[in-house]
């Protein structure tokens, strides 16, 4: 078994290593000053049906590949607005679990440390409700349940923004 | 001259020192257990009880007194190494020995041995202004060997009756909530009973899950608190004799901040089971629970007035977390807090004139309910929960000192603060009991 792994990888790596190899080859070959040709007609503009194309959606969101392996939602201070980011997120889950229909889904809502517990209970709750109603909207038809934890579950309990950053979120589960 | 340069370098160095002192910025004074100076404590000497038969005590009566009296900022023991006697007995009083090293009140005592493990306190409490003896002395009998601080508490609240005229508060208790890793990210969570310094802690309440927001029942005998199910945040309910638990809210959606109402009738909590969290009042008797507000804001963190006519909760209804004043009997509500970003959590004192806040998500303040002008106890960014004592003279909160978990206790009016170290670990969520009946 161990050894069908390693071969695997060792296939693995060599392709990288070619795709790589014929990247650096395209470089050398591209000396002249007229600009390269891009078939703008054929890129996808709305890769995983987010609106935006599969560079757009890395360099904007930091999405890399579909937006379905993304499932944790970050929020505001204080805030259980949706941003760009997880609108993307969410709404791409919500075209999947359409399309599988009939999932349990489970959104777990959290808060920071900033603020007192009880209150961040509500916004914990809040912000999983937002989810939930995107997600409805967005054709999930599946049973979704909200749960808050409010700042019970920190995933970074550093008194840093980062920290708080990292803390204000919906964890997206099915 | 070796000697002379030496203790020349000592003076400048100690000169720096002092000059460091004084040029501390105000908030370095968080890292001393008391802090602020305009104002004193009455100046008190509390002697080392005598022991008869001379058997060692756990714990010493007059530093439990001393603690005591200093948290609660109206005192300022003298440290006993300046006493000029030790009396223990009224006969031995010296007015000259006191008057000398300024204290105005001296306490002396004595710990009487009866039987095994039975001991009995007596003590004498004197002003020396007057050159007057407070009363004729008391006994206080009965005691095992844990019972003597109880004893010390009894003491306390003698001291702080007879010198400042209101009740003592030293004889409460208090609940918190301790988390305790078990295992590579599983904790234990303990709702926890204790004096109200920290001692003789017990659990009462265990769970797997989260607790939190404790609040005692007006009679000292139960406590209601959050805890989670499968489903999300329930209200619950502990007996503290029998410690049968019950839960009284696991509506659909978020249920928590439960606050008894003063004649214990009522709790008082917050409930999102009409997708918007709502105050909600549940009658103890009948068992009914009766909606009382209905924004589409987060209304939440009831606590009711000494009355029970009207209750203060946190509601976000204008955006950020403010204070509003919900009247039982003709309906209303008002604002109550307008300074500032976010208030929450708030809580009356005893007799309602001051209302006491978590302020910018996590700065412990104290409002004037008539005037609402604000004095901030802490200066931190992460303190919360906080409680007045019974009497309304301190303040218990949760703060952080170097990055540990820690339980404070604040005068009321800021000038001291005195770290309960009797309790560690990660402790959160203190709650100061009512006095006992």
């Amino acid at each position: 078994m161990n050894r069908k792994l390693g071969l695997i990888m060792t296939v693995l790596m060599g392709l990288v290593l070619t795709a790589c190899a014929s990247n650096e080859k395209q470089v050398v070959e591209t000396e002249s000053t007229k600009p390269v040709v891009v078939d703008t007609a054929n890129v996808d503009r709305n890769a995983y049906g987010s609106g935006y194309s599969v560079s757009d959606l890395a360099s904007q969101f930091g999405i890399d590949g579909d937006p379905l392996n993304y499932k944790v939602l970050y929020f505001k201070y204080n805030s259980s607005a949706i941003d760009e980011r997880s609108r993307i997120i969410a709404t791409r889950h919500a075209q999947y679990l359409g399309e599988k229909g009939g999932l349990r889904v489970n959104l777990e809502g959290h808060a920071d440390e900033r603020g007192t517990r009880d209150f961040n209970l509500a916004l914990g709750e809040r912000r999983a409700q937002t989810v939930a109603q995107l997600m409805n909207t967005a054709g999930a038809s599946s049973a979704i349940e909200t749960i808050s934890y409010g700042e019970e579950r920190p995933v970074n309990v550093a008194h840093t923004e980062t920290a708080w950053k990292a803390n204000r979120r919906v964890g997206i589960k099915y | 001259m070796n000697n002379l340069q030496s203790f020349r370098r000592l003076l400048v160095s100690a000169s720096l020192l002092l000059a460091s002192l004084v040029s501390l910025p105000s908030y370095a004074q968080v890292e001393l257990n008391i802090s602020g100076a305009e104002v004193r404590g009455i100046p008190i000497a509390i002697v080392p009880f005598k022991v008869l038969d001379g058997s060692v005590l756990e714990h010493q009566i007059n530093e439990v007194i001393a603690f005591d009296l200093v948290a609660s900022g109206k005192f300022e023991p003298i440290a006993a190494q300046n006493y000029l006697s030790n009396p223990s007995r009224n006969e031995e009083v010296q007015w000259k020995d006191w008057r000398f090293i300024d204290a105005e009140v001296l306490v002396i005592g004595e710990v009487w041995t009866l039987g095994p493990d039975q001991y009995e306190v007596q003590f004498q409490m004197y002003d020396i202004a007057r050159e007057q003896r407070i009363g004729n002395g008391k006994r206080i009998s009965g005691l095992s060997m844990r019972d003597l601080r109880t004893a010390a508490h009894v003491i306390s609240d003698n001291v702080y009756q007879a010198f400042t005229g209101g009740a003592g508060a030293f004889q409460s208790r208090m609940a918190y909530i301790s988390r305790t890793e078990v295992e590579y990210q599983r904790y234990r969570y303990r709702l926890m009973v204790s004096d109200w310094d920290g001692f003789g802690a017990r659990e009462v309440y265990a769970s797997w899950n989260p607790l939190l927001s404790p609040d005692w029942s007006p009679d000292g005998q139960k406590l209601a608190f959050v805890g989670f199910n499968n489903k999300g945040s329930i209200v619950k309910v502990v007996d503290l004799t029998t410690f049968v638990d019950q839960t009284i809210a696991e509506f659909k959606g978020v249920n928590s901040a439960p606050a008894w109402s003063p004649d214990g009738s009522k709790i008082a909590y917050s409930s999102s089971q009409h997708g918007s969290p709502d105050i909600f009042i549940y009658d103890v008797l009948s068992r009914q629970h009766t909606r009382i507000s209905s924004h589409y804001g987060i209304d939440t963190e009831p606590s009711w007035s000494p009355r029970g006519d009207s209750f203060l909760f946190t509601s976000s209804r204008t955006g950020k977390p403010q204070i509003y004043s919900y009247s039982i009997n003709d309906e209303s509500l008002s604002r109550m807090t307008f300074e500032g970003d976010e208030s929450a959590n708030a809580s009356y004192n005893s007799d309602g004139s001051k209302i006491l806040m978590v302020h910018e998500g996590g700065q412990i303040t104290v409002m004037d309910e008539e005037t609402s002008r604000l004095t901030m106890l802490t200066n931190a960014k992460f303190d919360e929960s906080p409680s007045f004592s019974p009497n309304g003279d301190m303040v218990l909160y949760k703060t952080e000192q170097q990055y540990e978990p820690a339980l404070m206790v604040a005068s009321a009016d800021g000038r001291v603060r005195t770290r309960l170290s009797l309790v560690s670990g990660d402790v959160r969520e203190p709650a100061w009991s009512p006095l006992r009946k």
